[in-house]
């Protein structure tokens, strides 16, 4: 016996079934199976809209240790909560190796709890190396988090889910209408699912943020912004593109000659309109220990990322964008810049939340060329 | 770069331990990789870094500036490195730019440069730099008077800490939780400080201690390759910390405010290389302080290695040569980049050893001086199943968290108690605590510790009350960590764990290394095991402890090398401890970073299906297991385990003796006082008393009168039918001698050794001299032993077996078939190395060799002298005898026995040549003739080199002028005494001086034998140079010293 609860499962579209124990709702969820690396930072990770769609597996075998933080605490600025990226969990269903009981100051309850709540499925006691491991070698996959004993029915639900590359996660994601925070030069945000964190380091650089929901009509707002920023989101950005008319707005904004600010979906949503193609990673990049170097520099920093979709660096619209940074390890592009109008583009997070502050910066340089 | 000089840590010493032969040993492999010629000094002869395929130079010497300044004229290095031998390095490194000598040579100090570490090692300079930085230190003032103070207090807030400025040990300092408390006490702190002045800090009560450790490249690219957290709070030393990594309580902001602090401190002092940042967290908020910063390889840096897999040290050093990070390759994975924070998919948990028992008077509760001898790290997938795991490696007794045999009497408050006073172990107390029905806010108000962590003892304790009325899940209590031992269970018929890898990655790249663990809270293997040609275990030394240390990871590592060499496919390293080399992945095929129990080395081998595991190099741990796994149908490669315990079993090993004629000391091992006092009415005294069962202080005695003996068991041991207690006859003056060597069964190879200081002074801690300077007869009848019982008992094997010589008379007092303490410094005087020809018997069955005896023959002159801690050691009392008290030791080798004597003895430190303007303090308090005398001539001829010998009133030597000894504490004080010579133990006498001498760096001889040879050592400097100094002697290189 692993643990002390009732049984669940992590069963994979190959057949691959892995018991183990049932925390948080007792329902069943299906999503793209696929890890992050990251050692904390789990309540960031639960609330990323980027995992809309996905079964999140954390590599680090402990999980829960300080349980939730209260989400009253706040950045007084931009009257976000800290400790989240959304309003609420966005994983499909979350998967571990050991829920732990917490202990912290700023807790108002267990993992167990908040899951719960959210109507999320968690399983814990799994082999969490040896699916990372699976994952890596085989790739992403579909897969189901199963509360009961029909492993037959189970297996139906997955096979009758659609394929999350076929998915429009960002309508479930998106502001319902825009929404505003912070005082100052305005600064335009397509929200296909934007992380707090974001919307937090353009406040607290001193501009008025307006979210508008993704598919939104680029002109009746970017005749007064000072910049523009194409944010996050969850799912393939192909789907997105098709489904929201993006590359609409992203040409109003370059028309307009306003800097723009792109991060992850938003950076491969800036480069496929300008002709660059995407592919889907094998497995993706998602923790807070990954290396981008710059390119023609000395520099290297440690990130935070969570793409599981990479620009084609061959197919980068060269005429406007030269690459900026690039993963040392596997070669993919991780960021494009132009002079003019400035473009500030990030395969990754420089917002972290969670992960390292070291790329924070780029907001920085962002604020300076809007100034 | 073509030539760069590495400087070692020297002799290990409590807080500079054997991190530094793994720190120095990369380094070096770095450099050599680089094709830079290495020149290393380190006197400490007991480390791998000193053998001499490291190195491309070799230097046996005292780390003193005028030693170093003769060897740098004459090496001529580009550059220099001193950030891997710990603060040693990093002192005598400072020292040589102050000095001009490394301008003088224009050699380039490679990592961070002098000013950088200045400011990170001078504590006013560090508060400005941090504060000019705006990084957060805790907050404090200075006050001269009572108001002055007060104010300060109530600017700062209750509970604060007053620290007295200059005086010894921290007196006077106190802790005060409000303005009663503080009024109290502060009258006294003002009047132990000579100069009237305190400090006001505020006291960081229950904050939470976390350590990051950061690299940084010339070019500013830095990282944080782990976070370490405390499990103890702030206060406790961090060595003396259960320590776990990664951090486990943060939140991703705290986790992200604090490793942005760390990075910039090392901006902020210019940080090239590696360095490590603690910082203090209030536990209910985000407000935290920066206390200090090793701008250096550390004891931190080494755990932070070997818990993540990323060597740090090797990335320093090629990034003092001008690396860039992001250009050096993660050799863990083999493809991806050093620029990355390793992710880990497991937890590890580090706790330190102590030895505290050994000593007399010593203060036992942990506070910010570092007391323990060692540590070791367990890795699991959970915080239970990692704490158990390293409970079991401390090897002291206990089989985990809840075996409380030793606490059985102990009640909850009891347990309580032992936590508030910060008592060493104290999660065995915290269980003990919960098991007798603490709430877990009792085990954290009392300690600490963060409940999460308690949270985790607790689980394990209530599986263990399962456990206790036969109903819990065999399953889950294994992922807990409890062994089949405590469970009950046959470990033939116990569940197998996985094996799993540490890759830095959490498995999201595939890895190259062999750097293993297991863990029962996993489904599946993460290598495959063949079954190859030759593939051994080799088991290491575990923990180290007085007694056991860097020199049995030599033998682990040099044996895992030769193995290698001589035709195994595949050597396979069993440790768990994180200071050493043998647990760096690239030393073997495969590493263990396990357990050396008889369930894990067993269960190992049942799913490696070895040729053979090697428990003859790692000391006492493996050496216990051979019998053990022999039964259980384990092959044994070496001696059989039926010889070892032989060996071990004083009954068995007499009766051999008996029956090969060779001498040993009367002796009986008596189940009740009757029977030991029948034995001495026989014998006489003196007598060594060792009681089976220890119930406080030392474990071993000898005694010379009724009184003594009545006191020393009534004191300190049991004697029962259970616990019975060796007593055997001591011969008063004799002397000691031992040989070290290897046996293929017929033929054996030996080197000869004698000690300076007689027996009653445990070899651990005597001045060690070979070529053998006892009689010619004395050294043939020992070979003759020696070929004796190799042949009898069919040694395969390295073995050493130490005697008692008493004039022409050989005696054996003790035999073990292993690698001995000794060996590295055997093997490094006659440049072969025993553990080599040992592999050679393993994997040949023959030393090739036609003698029945041969002796390897000396070239130069090796002494090899104690390293003593006693500064670290509040409160002990510095003494010789049977219990060996020394941590490290040292040697040099030279052509003049003389000079070989004096440079291994000034490279333990505080040890120093006399200075002409002090005064000499000699006195013995033993009474025996030989003693008296020898003490007296050595007090001669110091007074006959121009020194003002004095001597104590208590004891005092005929013909010198004598002082008591309160006065001689008041100059001491005053620094009018440079050097101590004494002999014998009596705390009733002399406390007061030797405890003086200690805390305040006096060179102190704790014995009259090495008193008479170091003054004849002095004496012949003088003769030979003209003058008291080593302005004269010519150090050589090792390899030039052997001609090769």
């Amino acid at each position: 016996m692993k643990c002390r609860s009732d049984r669940a499962y992590l069963i994979l579209e190959d057949g691959t079934i892995l018991e183990g124990c049932s925390f948080g709702a007792k329902t069943h969820a299906v999503g793209e199976v696929v890890f992050t690396t990251t050692m904390y930072g789990y309540p960031e990770a639960l609330t990323d809209p980027s995992y809309k769609g996905q079964i999140l597996v954390m590599t680090h075998p402990m999980v829960g240790n300080y349980g939730v933080p209260d989400p009253n605490i706040r950045d007084p600025k931009s009257g976000l909560s800290l400790h989240y990226e959304s309003d609420g969990i966005k994983v499909e269903a979350f998967v571990i190796a050991r829920l732990t009981r917490p202990n912290h100051w700023a807790s108002v309850k267990d993992l167990d709890q908040w899951l719960k709540e959210e109507n999320v499925p968690g399983i814990y006691g799994i082999d969490t190396r040896m699916l990372v491991k699976k994952i890596r070698e085989e790739g992403v996959k579909m897969g189901i988090v199963y509360n009961g004993e029909d492993l037959d029915e189970a297996i139906e639900i997955l096979r009758k889910s659609p394929r999350y590359d076929e998915v429009d996660y960002v309508s479930e994601v998106k502001p319902k209408q825009a929404l505003e925070h912070g005082e100052g030069p305005e600064v335009v945000l397509l929200d296909c699912g934007v992380k707090y964190g974001i919307v937090r380091e353009l406040v607290a650089r001193g501009f008025k943020v307006i979210r508008v929901p993704c598919g939104t009509k680029a002109d009746r707002y970017l005749s007064e912004a000072k910049g523009v920023v194409l944010a996050n989101g969850p799912g393939n950005p192909e789907v997105v593109m098709n489904r929201h008319n993006v590359d609409q707005f992203i040409m109003s904004a370059l028309e307009y000659k306003l800097p723009i600010l792109a991060i992850c979906l938003g950076h491969q949503m800036l480069n496929m309109t300008l002709g660059a193609k995407v592919y889907k990673m094998k497995y993706g990049h998602r923790g807070v220990n990954k290396p981008v170097k710059e390119i023609g520099g000395e520099k290297c920093y440690i990130v935070s990322e969570n793409h599981g979709f990479a620009v084609d660096i061959d197919t980068i619209n060269r005429e406007i964008l030269e690459p900026w940074f690039i993963n040392p390890d596997d070669g993919t592009l991780e960021g494009v810049r132009a002079k003019d109008p400035p473009v500030f583009s990030t395969q990754f997070h420089p917002e972290s939340s969670p992960g390292p502050n070291d790329t924070k910066w780029i907001f920085d340089q962002f604020a300076k060329v809007i100034a | 770069m073509k030539k760069v000089m590495v400087i070692g840590s020297g002799g290990i010493k409590i807080g500079e331990a054997a991190e530094f032969d793994y720190s120095t040993s990369q380094a070096l492999k770095a450099l050599r990789e680089d094709d830079i010629e290495s020149v290393l000094i380190n006197p400490n002869v007991a480390t791998v870094q000193t053998t001499k395929e490291l190195a491309d130079k070799l230097y046996f010497a005292p780390l003193r500036v005028d030693v170093v300044e003769k060897i740098i004229e004459k090496e001529r290095p580009d550059g220099i490195m001193f950030g891997f031998g710990g603060q040693t390095a990093l002192t005598l490194g400072v020292k040589l730019w102050k000095k001009g000598v490394l301008d003088k040579y224009g050699i380039k100090v490679l990592g961070t440069p002098i000013e950088g570490i200045e400011k990170a090692t001078d504590k006013t300079l560090f508060s400005k730099t941090m504060r000019e930085a705006g990084i957060p230190m805790p907050p404090s003032y200075p006050a001269t008077s009572v108001e002055e103070a007060l104010e300060a207090a109530r600017k700062l807030g209750f509970p604060v800490i007053v620290r007295i400025a200059f005086t010894l040990g921290g007196k006077g300092s106190f802790i005060a939780w409000n303005e009663e408390e503080f009024r109290k006490w502060l009258i006294r702190a003002f009047a132990q400080s000579d100069v009237g002045k305190v400090l006001v800090e505020k006291y960081l009560y229950h904050w939470k201690e976390i350590e990051f450790e950061v690299v940084r490249d010339s070019y500013g690219n830095s990282i944080a390759v782990a976070c370490l957290e405390n499990l103890d709070p702030m206060g406790v030393h961090t060595g003396d910390s259960v320590v776990i990594a990664p951090c486990q309580t943060l939140t991703n902001r705290e986790y992200q405010i604090l490793r942005d602090a760390s990075i910039k401190v090392a901006e902020t002092i210019g940080m090239i290389g590696e360095g490590n940042v603690q910082l203090a967290l209030d536990p209910r908020g985000e407000t935290y302080y920066v206390i200090e910063t090793n701008p250096r390889m550390s004891r931190s840096s080494a755990l932070a290695s070997k818990a993540t897999g990323y060597p740090l040290a090797y990335i320093a050093a090629k990034l003092a040569l001008g690396y860039k990070l992001w250009e050096i390759l993660n050799k863990v994975t083999g493809i991806t980049c050093a620029c990355f924070e390793p992710s880990l998919d497991y937890v590890v948990i580090k706790i330190p050893r102590w030895d505290l028992d050994k000593f007399e008077h010593v203060d036992k509760r942990l506070d910010s001086e570092m007391k323990s001898v060692g540590e070791v790290m367990a890795i699991g997938r959970n915080v239970a199943e990692a704490m158990q795991k390293a409970i079991r490696m401390l090897d002291i007794g206990h089989k985990g968290l809840t075996d409380f045999r030793k606490l059985s009497k102990m009640s909850k408050e009891e347990a309580l108690k032992a936590l508030r006073e910060r008592l060493p172990y104290w999660p065995l107390y915290a269980a003990k605590a919960l098991y007798e029905g603490a709430k877990p806010e009792e085990i954290s108000d009392a300690y600490g510790v963060d409940k999460y962590f308690v949270y985790w003892i607790k689980e394990v304790v209530d599986v263990k009350k399962e456990i206790e009325k036969g109903e819990y899940d065999y399953e889950y209590a294994k992922i807990l960590g409890f062994s089949d031992e405590e469970l009950r269970k046959d470990v033939r018929e116990g569940l197998l764990p996985k094996v799993k890898r540490i890759d830095t990655l959490a498995g999201e790249w595939p890895a190259k290394s062999n750097y293993l663990y297991t863990t029962y809270d996993g489904e599946e293997d993460d290598v495959s095991f063949e079954k190859k040609h030759m593939k051994a275990i080799v088991l290491g030394a575990g923990v180290f402890r007085i007694g056991v240390s860097v020199e049995f990871d030599w033998a682990t590592v040099t044996l895992a090398h030769s193995l290698k060499e001589y035709g195994s496919k595949e050597v396979i390293i069993q440790n768990y401890n994180p200071e050493t080399v043998s647990t760096d992945w690239d030393e073997s095929d495969k590493l263990y970073f396990e357990e050396l129990t008889l369930e894990t080395v067993y269960k190992i081998v049942k799913k490696e299906r070895p040729w053979g595991v090697i428990a003859f190099a790692g000391g006492q741990i493996a050496n216990r297991l051979y019998k053990k796994l022999e039964s259980l149908g384990v092959p044994i490669l070496g001696t059989s385990g039926r010889s070892v315990d032989m060996a071990e079993d004083r009954n068995k090993f007499s009766e051999l003796l008996d029956k090969l004629g060779i001498k040993q000391p009367k002796w009986v091992s008596a189940k009740s006082l009757r029977e030991v006092k029948r034995f001495i009415e026989e014998v006489g005294f003196p007598v060594i008393v060792r009681p089976s069962y220890v119930l406080s202080g030392a474990g071993m005695k000898v005694v010379w009168n009724w009184d003594e003996l009545n006191q020393f068991l009534a004191k300190a041991a049991e004697v029962s039918e259970e616990y019975p207690v060796v007593v055997s006859k001591f011969i008063s003056g004799a002397r000691e001698a031992e040989i070290d060597a290897v046996s293929d069964s017929k033929h054996v190879v030996a080197i000869t050794l004698n000690h300076i200081e007689p027996a009653g002074v445990h070899s651990g801690d005597s001045t060690m001299v070979t070529p053998f300077r006892f009689s010619k007869a004395v050294e043939k009848k020992m070979l003759e032993v020696a070929h004796k019982i190799a042949t009898e008992l069919e040694i395969r094997g390295p073995f050493n077996i130490q005697f008692i010589v008493d004039g022409d008379d050989v005696y054996v007092i003790e035999t073990n078939l292993r690698a001995s303490r000794s060996m590295p410094f055997s093997s490094k005087s006659r440049n072969v190395n025993l553990m080599r020809l040992a592999a050679k018997v393993v994997l040949s069955g023959s030393l090739g060799i036609e003698e029945d005896i041969y002796v390897p023959p000396a070239k130069v002159y090796g002494v090899k002298t104690p390293q003593f801690s006693w500064p670290q050691l509040k409160g002990a009392y510095p003494d010789l005898g049977a219990e060996m008290r020394s941590t490290g030791e040292v040697a040099a080798f030279m052509k003049e026995y003389e000079e070989a004597l004096l440079l291994s003895w000034l490279s333990a430190v505080p040890n120093d040549l006399p200075k002409p303007d002090k005064k000499v303090l000699a006195y013995t308090l033993e009474q025996y003739e030989e003693d008296v005398q020898k003490m007296k001539r050595a007090a001669e001829i110091m007074s006959n080199l121009g020194f003002d010998v004095i001597t104590l009133q208590e004891r005092p030597l005929e013909g010198f002028e004598s002082v008591k000894a309160s006065d001689v504490k008041e100059m001491m004080v005053r620094g009018e005494i440079g050097f101590v010579m004494t002999s014998g133990s009596d705390e009733m006498v002399d406390y007061v001086v030797r405890r003086t001498a200690a805390d305040l760096n006096v060179p102190l001889v704790l014995n009259s034998y090495l008193a008479e040879e170091l003054s004849k050592s002095f004496k012949h400097l003088v003769e030979k140079y003209g003058e008291l100094s080593l302005k004269g002697i010519k150090v050589q290189e090792y390899g030039e010293l052997f001609g090769s």
